[in-house]
């Protein structure tokens, strides 16, 4: 160890990654020593003998195929008969679409390779995009190439064909015209795209007595009904962030899980600025059980058992009528109800922290806001807007505007209601025909309702889908749906911004697309997606210039942004009839005990996103836990259960290290229960259980299956609502994967964090006050210059990261990083470029969380390329640090010598299996790496290459600043990332690295690293400080 | 003496044996298995007999009335059979060639012509940023217009392509210049290529990611 190195043992660390690292306890530290942990430089499959008779073998081989390779093989070029237009071999094309997940609805641009769609990208002129993406909508190109994709008709399983299906179904159809579509249930997911809500129209109207179910496992009813409530219209909230000065989030992750999630966080991000001074920062406080992404960023973390979260929030509505603001009588009934409904005490609330908070909020009147997460119920929804309104929110930082979707679902109930009232007809036997839209209802319904039973009561069940997932395989016909980057398809953004969701790509397989099956199948006016939705759209707006309109949709988009009028305050006259709806212990939370809370997987999603390997391995942002889901829960339920939190780090051979052997447990409630691993996750509530929905997919296609556990049999009311359940400890364990302490940095100063008030006393804090001792920063070699020509650098400000990781997914695409599994992840050798490490920091019980990318730093002193034999990492004159995979021969003395440990090594031959559909997303920009050859993050020098070439072709020497955007940057929601010329001093990047939050990671070291930080500032309230203070 | 005497002269003449066979086989690889010899001269069969030397040659047709993204892209492009079909629907139409040709093109296959020139996976080479700095076709693909049927004449190797990166001047031109083939500089080449290097800003970079990433 370097004698640099504070003492671990002396000194706690005050940001600390897991409860091991806090305890520092001695094994923990020995894992610390190795650069790779145990047992990730061995190789899995075969022992020494073994290896030898391989290699022996290999050899004889490589003798015979010397013989004959004289020359290389043949070659040969196939050009185009008539090439298409504007096409340039090698120059990506990009194309405006649409990606829509449940309800979202994002905008964006896909790279195109000659046919080929590689990478999603943000449209910047989507108000939902504005540029940045989400990680599922960055992952989604995967499931076009998956070769797990759904690609025959089954039969009961078996595989059958098209014309069989509609040759079957044909007279099913002709029977229910007859009958008026009596028995006829078509389920499907929110419906956001208005061509094919025009189809349904056209199927309700043949079939008046059909019914439509909208269903949606994770779903925002709750607010849409605590609004009706509230406002009285079928309205939705749109938050103007970036006006609000006091936000007070309940339960709300407005930056990752919640609807319009990337420009929330990027409004959010702009509010953070700790320049704009007291008066101009913004304050988060946030009200949760769990600990989410945007409880990481928040000022304060107020930990709140799950029934008791509306009763938090009533406690503040009460505390500000107190202080002053009137309640009309309805809107006291709520904070009656709300106050009753909760079962816990309210004494547990710190009465000076409310009555603080609500002076704050009322301090900002017109700029506060008040926002209700998704997963509370209508009460609490209808409360917060009540306080909103009440704050002289409304109008300023809460707009309401009538839905824009509104009128496409609003024949079904909501989607716990619609379920329950499709089982019970299925029960009864009046459901004829059943046909499931784009759904998995049998994985994801509440298993108290016992869909898959019913559905063998159903004569005709019919399966459309991109997978053979459960509900594949229990109906009777399940046929393959195309990718939705493979149809024509519209969809409305909750904005009010509509656009076209256009093809980069002919079906790879035969499929068709959800609006083209029901168009035949129901005998629509068009048949073809693309007429189904020009069709509609030209029925809209008239045939005259429609063409030329059209083209322009295309190119932009977008077809009109959303122009919604603002509906204003609305009236809360309806809200006697809807306390009465909703004030019952039912709709409110009232559980006790233990509470488990369950909600859709930050990467997976409600299942759907279980077969892509990109987002199982993307560690989840908090727990860093990949492919597999766990029971989160606090260290003090933990040490009432008697659980330690124990990692088995052995140096021999035996387990190896990184290796997370987590005890079961089992969560039972009712007649179900699931045992599953435990994960300590220090800042839960306490006597609260979290499970992720989504994983434990039992028949899943490829890699979902296995993965996780299934908590939908204990889900028996609505996603998110808190369950009273009981918790046993079963003596068994289970291994998890998880990067949570791979390359562990010691507890030297990386991350660094201060409030405002320091910030604003000495704005140098970052530099100042954490350098660690060092000796006189001298090199050994004589320095190059790199004063002149450009200088590429990079800054990362962790005031905006929320740590949402949509950069390691886009980084993962851009640059063709496999994926490793979960086997291999254990052994510490995953492959992401970029490691978004999670620091926890003060109590246990009750941490702040830091997030920080950690990513090669291109040191201008690079300690890598010193011991590289082969020259294999070298340094450019523009002050790259580069990889020469040609070169390399593996020896990882790189890895060995880098201090950040962001050298990646691929162990196994981790690219040679792709199947031919996988091959064809790789980015043909840049290599795809071989067993044998470290590999790390190149700042994708291929962009940088490109516009270099673009702009010297156009005479220009010079390339602007902000030409050359980095993957992961360009995917960033709250461009906390910046890359540019640092030699130019106006640039971006420059003006930010001298800047004083400005600090370099290891500087210490004279590493001279390119890639800097800026130091994070939050913004507490000062009187909370000292009440926290005065009571320690 | 149960060996003759000239027996002790073996060791010495059999350790010169082996040290003139060590030294050829290295030789042998090292001369022969260079791209110099291995790809210089590569001159396969074409599906077509097309001949750059009438086309280009004879009728004087510039490289990049068939090349044509050569200026814009990484790929200097393998013309689309309809670009064949442009003059070929009137011209020599029954041909044998011709005929094969509007067989492949009605069938809606490609031509499967024969790479020539081909650079190993990790090398991302961009014809644009090299004609657009006045680099002539001429530099790596020799005077196609004499060639009936082309054929490689530079070993494109690494060696050879950084020869030119660290002294262009023999290898820069006028840009209208560029696809001229026959064109020979009047005076100093050397001269002549400094003076459009300076009118080009050439300035070749030898870092591993200009070609490698």
């Amino acid at each position: 160890m370097s004698p640099l190195n504070l003492d671990p043992k002396k000194a706690a660390p005050t940001q600390w990654r897991s409860l091991d690292e806090l305890a520092m306890s001695p094994e923990f530290q020995a894992g610390l020593e190795r650069e790779f942990p145990e047992g990730a430089s061995e190789a899995t499959e075969l022992d020494r003998r073994q290896f030898l008779q391989v290699m022996g073998a290999s050899f004889a081989l490589a003798g015979l195929t010397g013989c004959d390779v004289v020359r290389r093989p043949k070659h040969e070029i196939l050009p185009y008969n008539n090439a298409p237009e504007h096409l340039i071999p090698g120059k990506p094309q990009f194309y405006a679409t649409t990606v829509t997940v449940g309800e979202e609805v994002m905008g964006v641009l896909v790279e195109s390779h000659q046919g080929r769609p590689t990478k999603i990208e943000g449209n910047p002129q989507h108000p939902s995009s504005q540029g940045a993406t989400g990680k599922l909508q960055q992952a989604s190109i995967l499931d076009l190439y998956s070769p797990n994709r759904s690609q025959k008709v089954l039969k009961n399983g078996a595989s059958s064909t098209w014309d069989a299906f509609w040759g079957g179904m044909a007279p099913v159809i002709d029977g229910f015209r007859a009958n008026g579509g009596e028995g006829l249930r078509i389920l499907s997911g929110y419906i956001v795209s208005p061509s094919f809500a025009a189809i349904k129209q056209h199927i309700l109207r043949e079939f008046p007595k059909a019914k439509w179910v909208v269903y949606e496992p994770v779903n925002r009813d709750n607010a849409r009904i605590g609004l009706l409530g509230a406002v009285g219209k079928p309205v939705d909230a749109h938050y103007r962030i970036e006006s609000a000065k006091r936000i007070l989030s309940v339960d709300s992750d407005f930056l990752e899980s919640e609807l319009n999630h990337v420009a929330h966080a990027r409004a959010f991000a702009k509010t953070r600025n700790p320049d704009l001074g007291k008066a101009g920062m913004s304050r988060l406080y946030l009200m949760e059980a769990r600990y989410s992404v945007t409880g990481g960023v928040a000022d304060h973390r107020i930990r709140v058992k799950p029934s008791m979260i509306p009763a938090a929030l009533a406690l503040v509505a009460r505390e500000l009528a107190n202080q002053g603001l009137t309640f009309q009588s309805g809107e006291t009934q709520l904070i009656d109800s709300a106050l009753s409904a909760s079962n816990g005490t309210i004494a547990e609330f710190s009465p000076q922290l409310i009555s603080e908070l609500a002076a704050d909020l009322a301090a900002h009147r017109g700029a506060s806001l008040i926002l209700v997460g998704k997963h509370q119920p209508p009460l609490v929804h209808a409360l917060g807007h009540a306080v909103n309104r009440l704050l002289g929110n409304v109008g300023t930082t809460v707009l309401y505007k009538i839905s824009p979707t509104f009128a496409f679902n609003q024949d079904s109930p909501a989607s716990a209601v619609a379920i329950r009232d499709l089982a019970a007809d299925m029960e009864k036997g009046v459901v004829d025909t059943l046909l499931m839209i784009d759904a998995n209802p049998v994985f994801t319904a509440p298993a108290d309702i016992q869909f898959t039973s019913h559905l063998s009561k159903v004569r005709h069940s019919v399966h459309l889908g991109g997978e053979v997932n459960e509900s594949a395989q229990a109906a009777l016909w399940h046929i393959p749906q195309s990718h939705y980057l493979e149809h024509w398809d519209d969809a409305i953004s909750f904005d009010g911004t509509t656009s076209i969701a256009q093809p980069l790509i002919s079906p790879l397989y035969t499929t068709f697309s959800k609006s083209e099956v029901l168009a035949k199948l129901f005998d629509y006016r068009y048949r073809e997606s693309l007429d189904i939705v020009k069709g509609h759209w030209m029925s809209r707006s008239g045939a005259l210039g429609f063409e030329i309109a059209w083209r322009r949709w295309l190119h932009d988009g977008i077809i009109e942004t959303g122009a919604l009028p603002d509906s204003g305050p609305g009236s809360s006259s309806g809200m006697d009839a809807f306390l009465k709806a909703h004030s019952s212990s039912d709709e409110g939370s009232r559980e006790g005990g233990i509470e488990l809370m369950l909600f859709e997987h930050p990467n997976v999603h409600d299942g759907r996103f279980a077969s892509n390997s990109w987002l199982q391995e993307l560690p989840e942002p908090i727990t860093k836990l990949c492919w597999d889901n766990a029971a989160y829960i606090g260290p003090s339920l933990a040490q009432k259960l008697g659980i330690k939190d124990q990692i088995i780090l052995k140096n021999d051979k035996g387990v190896p290290m990184g290796q997370y052997d987590k005890p079961m447990i089992k969560v039972t409630r009712g007649g179900h229960s699931l045992s599953l691993p435990a994960w300590i996750l220090p800042g839960m509530a306490d006597e609260t259980v979290v499970i992720h929905l989504g994983y434990g997919r039992k028949k899943g296609p490829g890699i979902a299956e296995g993965a996780g556990f299934d908590a939908y049999p204990l889900l028996d009311k609505r996603v998110g609502q808190p369950l009273s359940v009981q918790v046993e400890v079963t003596g068994s364990t289970y291994t998890l994967a998880c990067t949570q302490d791979h390359w562990s940095m010691e507890s030297r100063p990386i991350v660094r964090e201060g409030d405002l008030e320091l910030y604003e006393r000495r704005p140098n804090f970052s530099a100042d006050e954490f350098m660690n001792p060092h000796p006189p920063l001298a090199s050994l070699w004589e320095e190059h210059d790199y004063s002149k020509g450009m200088q590429w650098g990079m800054t990362i400000d962790l005031n905006s990261c929320n740590g949402c990781s949509v950069c390691v997914v886009a980084c993962q695409a851009e640059n063709n990083i496999p994926v490793v599994g979960k086997g291999q992840v254990i052994r510490g050798r995953e492959m992401h470029w970029i490691r978004l490490d999670r620091y926890f920091t003060g109590d246990v019980d009750d941490p702040g969380l830091v997030f920080q990318a950690m990513l090669c730093q291109h040191c201008e002193n690079a300690p890598c390329e010193a011991v590289c034999p082969v020259s294999a990492t070298v340094h450019s004159k523009e002050g790259l640090n580069e990889m020469v995979y040609n070169r390399c021969i593996g020896t990882r003395y790189c890895s060995n010598n880098c201090p950040y440990k962001v050298r990646r090594f691929n162990f196994s031959n981790l690219t040679n299996h792709y199947s031919e559909s996988e091959k064809m997303q790789k980015n043909p920009d840049v290599t795809v790496r071989f067993r044998g050859v470290m590999e790390k993050c190149t700042y994708c020098v291929q962009r940088i290459e490109q516009a270099r070439i673009g702009f010297k072709n156009k005479g220009n020497e010079v390339i602007p600043d902000g030409a050359i955007v980095p993957a992961c940057a360009q995917a960033c929601p709250t461009d906390a990332i910046v890359f540019g010329n640092i030699n130019d001093p106006k640039s971006r990047v420059a003006v930010l690295k001298a800047h004083p939050r400005n600090y370099g990671v290891l500087t210490e070291l004279n590493t001279k690293p390119r890639t800097t930080y800026l130091a994070k500032v939050r913004n507490p309230n000062p009187a909370i400080l000292k009440l926290s203070r005065s009571a320690t | 003496m149960v060996f003759p005497r000239w027996t002790n002269k073996v060791p010495f003449w059999l350790l010169v044996t082996l040290a003139v066979l060590a030294c050829s086989i290295v030789f042998i690889f090292w001369y022969w298995g260079s791209p110099k010899h291995l790809e210089v001269g590569y001159q396969p069969q074409q599906p077509i007999n097309f001949s750059h030397k009438l086309h280009a040659g004879q009728m004087g047709m510039d490289c990049r009335y068939c090349h044509h993204t050569v200026d814009k892209g990484k790929f200097a492009g393998v013309p689309a059979t309809e670009t064949c079909l442009n003059c070929h629907t009137q011209i020599k139409q029954d041909a044998p060639d011709i005929v094969k040709l509007r067989e492949f093109h009605a069938a809606g296959k490609p031509v499967p012509w024969v790479r020539i020139h081909k650079l190993p996976d990790y090398v991302y080479f961009d014809h644009s940023a090299h004609v657009n700095k006045g680099v002539s076709c001429i530099s790596c693909h020799g005077r196609v217009d004499q060639m009936d049927v082309v054929r490689q004449v530079e070993p494109l190797s690494m060696a050879w392509c950084m020869d030119c990166h660290q002294a262009p001047a023999a290898n820069i031109r006028d840009k209208d210049l560029i696809t001229k083939l026959s064109w020979t500089p009047e005076g100093d080449a050397l001269e002549n290529g400094r003076k459009f290097m300076d009118m080009y800003h050439v300035k070749p970079r030898t870092d591993c990611t200009t070609c490698h990433r």
